[in-house]
């Protein structure tokens, strides 16, 4: 067993505590809280090896992260009492025997303070300066035979605890069911009715950060976030109610940049269309939807988990400005007519929808035909005016062009399902027969152009569908 | 004495040998169809009417690298693009509407794709800068396959692509000096 503890010798909200918790559960599923001054973390089962200094490291920006500027100590044993005798007494590399009588208060109770408990080792303390010992290194250097005859059964349980022997259970830590991080503006601002955007910002920083940390922790990226602006209450003026901000990410996401810069936009978009009026006073972001997401234990090889939620981050961001339907992916179906052979598909949220991405994309390339496509596509066929090798398009609004012809590739007839009656496409498709041919122009393009069968085709109707650039 | 010169009698002084480190030549995406290469972290102009095959040629030779097409308003046509062997699974499709600089710097900036193809115009020189820094910092090759603005100096470099005998042809357009820097640069 490897335990890791991060106390905090002035203290730490109850909440601000368990949510530091809640993200240690990325280094291991067990995590342990003691009241309001420390979180222990059991390495040894993890998946992953840490180093010592690895996990200071870790611990410590979380610890800065949840708790601010306020001092916190590391301490890292064989077991979770040792791992607390050490953050609140092992300063500056002070050996183990060095340390005060005191220093057993943390191997008796390293989870919760039991008042008892206390008595009990102040008044073993208190027994065993009356025989001159001063430090741990005493009281271990006493001999082993008669301890429990001599100061008690309590007694020689510590000693068997310092020795690593008969350990304390964990007690069982469950996070919040509620993702939902808050902060208040600084007071400095009031009586300002327009906020200062920085102070948006910063304060969406810090919030967004911690809530990537708790949302790492549980292995989880959020789908959906919720951001709610409380409002100053004015005496003789009615409440205005919070403004309430609800964000659906297209692709969840996890990473702290992103989720602020998602929320970020939203609500300087909000804000111009819509100005508070009122002075803000608190900030709360919320994680309203939750998917699984990848393993909160990264590994410190592979890079590849970072890519994947720097993708993820920029496609929700995309989606969110531009709409869902905006940032896709192509996928290629076995259908008659141009304008039905593909679909945008949502980009891949889970590794699963990634590989099906993957065969749905070698599947493509037996279900497309054989006969060259353009590389683009009008929006919806314009229809041309054939003057002798003249090839005219009145666009309108001066949009007009033409080309001359050089030579006629074709047809290519493209029919019906012939099951089906006349007039009826599939799927919802309109039908389709059509002749298409690829006309070679003057200036080196290459058009698409169709005309359909029957009575439009003898008219000499054409239309132009594409074009090979 | 311009400061060039100025710079180029000191690397030539032989008490000064050594003292200057070669600059690196820029790393080069492998392109068939121009042997010295496409430049990775920088903006090269296609054009001509076969530029969006070269591109797409450019796309099926490195289906390791992820991708991106943007478009204002949508055009391309995929199956075209199964056709000339492009992986869609590693191509990522962005119609950008009335965002389209934002969206467009927002890809080169992601670090997540290796290939930028840009396939309608950027309104100005201040965005194609934009979008030069962000290359350059991605390490991404952007290909910008529409036509430029007026001043357009943030583009290193200007291909032209063509048809022969039904093929696509590329060749650069930025006059013989440029080919031999190019040519020059390749790894």
């Amino acid at each position: 067993m490897s335990v890791a503890c991060l106390r905090f010798p002035a203290g730490l909200p109850k909440a601000g505590l368990r949510a530091l918790g809640e993200a240690c559960l990325r280094f291991s599923s067990q995590v342990a809280l003691r009241g309001e001054e420390a979180v222990f973390v059991e390495t040894g089962g993890s998946r992953l090896l840490y180093g010592e200094a690895r996990l200071r490291a870790g611990l410590g920006a979380l610890g800065r992260r949840f708790a601010g500027a306020a001092p916190a100590r590391f301490g890292w044993g064989a077991h979770a009492g040792e791992a607390l005798a050490l953050a609140r007494h092992g300063a500056e590399g002070t050996p183990r025997e060095r340390w005060p009588l005191e220093a057993l208060h943390a191997y008796a109770s390293p989870f919760t303070p039991d008042e008892a408990v206390a008595r009990a080792v102040d008044a073993l303390c208190a027994g065993l300066r009356g025989l001159g010992l001063t430090d741990l290194g005493g009281f271990l250097a006493l001999p082993e035979r008669g301890w429990g005859g001599r100061f008690g059964a309590d007694a020689a349980l510590l000693r068997e605890r310092l020795g690593g022997r008969l350990l304390m259970g964990w007690p069982r830590f469950e996070p919040d069911p509620r993702l939902e991080e808050c902060a208040e503006f600084l007071e400095e601002s009031e009586g300002a009715a327009d906020p200062d955007p920085a102070a948006f910002v910063f304060l969406l920083q810090s919030l967004c950060s911690r809530l990537s940390a708790r949302l790492r922790g549980r292995a989880l990226r959020a789908s959906g976030l919720r951001l709610r602006i409380g409002l100053e209450r004015v005496r003789g003026v009615p409440d205005a109610a919070d403004r309430v901000l609800g964000v659906e990410l297209a692709v969840p996401v996890a990473e702290p940049t992103g989720l602020r810069r998602i929320l970020g936009e939203r609500l300087a978009a909000d804000l111009a269309a819509r100005p508070l009026g009122r002075r803000p006073v608190r900030l709360t972001v919320e994680a309203t939807s939750t998917v699984p997401g990848f393993h909160p234990q990264r590994d410190a090889f592979d890079r590849r988990e970072e890519e994947v939620e720097s993708r993820d981050t920029l496609l929700a961001r995309l989606a969110q400005r531009l709409g869902d339907d905006a940032v896709f992916y192509a996928r290629i179906r076995a259908r008659h007519g141009a304008e039905w052979t593909w679909t945008r598909r949502a980009p891949p949220a889970t590794p699963a929808e990634e590989a099906d991405l993957g065969r749905a994309s070698l599947a493509a390339r037996g279900a497309v035909p054989a006969v060259p496509r353009p590389t683009r596509l009008t929006r919806l066929p314009l229809p041309l005016l054939r003057a002798g090798d003249w090839l005219l398009y009145f666009g309108g609004s001066g949009k007009g062009r033409r080309w001359r012809a050089l030579d006629w590739e074709g047809p290519e007839r493209v029919d019906g399902l012939w099951w089906m009656a006349s007039g009826a496409g599939a799927e919802g498709a309109p039908p389709v027969d059509r002749d298409y041919w690829r006309v070679r122009t003057e200036g080196g393009m290459d058009l698409w152009v169709f005309c359909r069968q029957g009575e439009e085709a003898r008219a000499g109707a054409l239309w132009l569908r594409g074009w090979w650039s | 004495m311009p400061p060039s010169a100025r710079l180029l009698r000191l690397t030539q002084d032989p008490a000064l040998e050594g003292a200057f480190i070669p600059t690196r030549p820029r790393p080069r995406l492998g392109f068939s169809l121009h042997a010295p290469g496409l430049l990775r972290g920088g903006l090269t102009h296609l054009d001509g009417p076969a530029r969006v095959e070269a591109a797409l040629r450019l796309l099926s030779e490195h289906p390791g690298q992820r991708a991106a097409w943007i478009e204002a308003r949508l055009s391309a046509y995929p199956p075209a693009f199964v056709q000339r062997g492009v992986d869609l699974a590693r191509l990522l499709f962005v119609e950008a509407k009335g965002y389209f600089p934002w969206a467009v710097q927002e890809l080169a900036r992601s670090q997540v794709f290796g290939i930028l193809a840009v396939a309608a115009p950027l309104p100005d020189a201040r965005s194609l800068r934009r979008l030069q820094l962000a290359a350059e910092r991605a390490g991404c090759a952007v290909l910008l396959a529409a036509p430029l603005p007026g001043e357009a100096w943030p583009v290193r470099e200007r291909l032209w692509c063509g048809w022969e005998g039904g093929e696509p042809r590329v060749r650069d357009a930025g006059g013989e000096g440029r080919t031999a820097r190019a040519a020059g640069e390749g790894s």
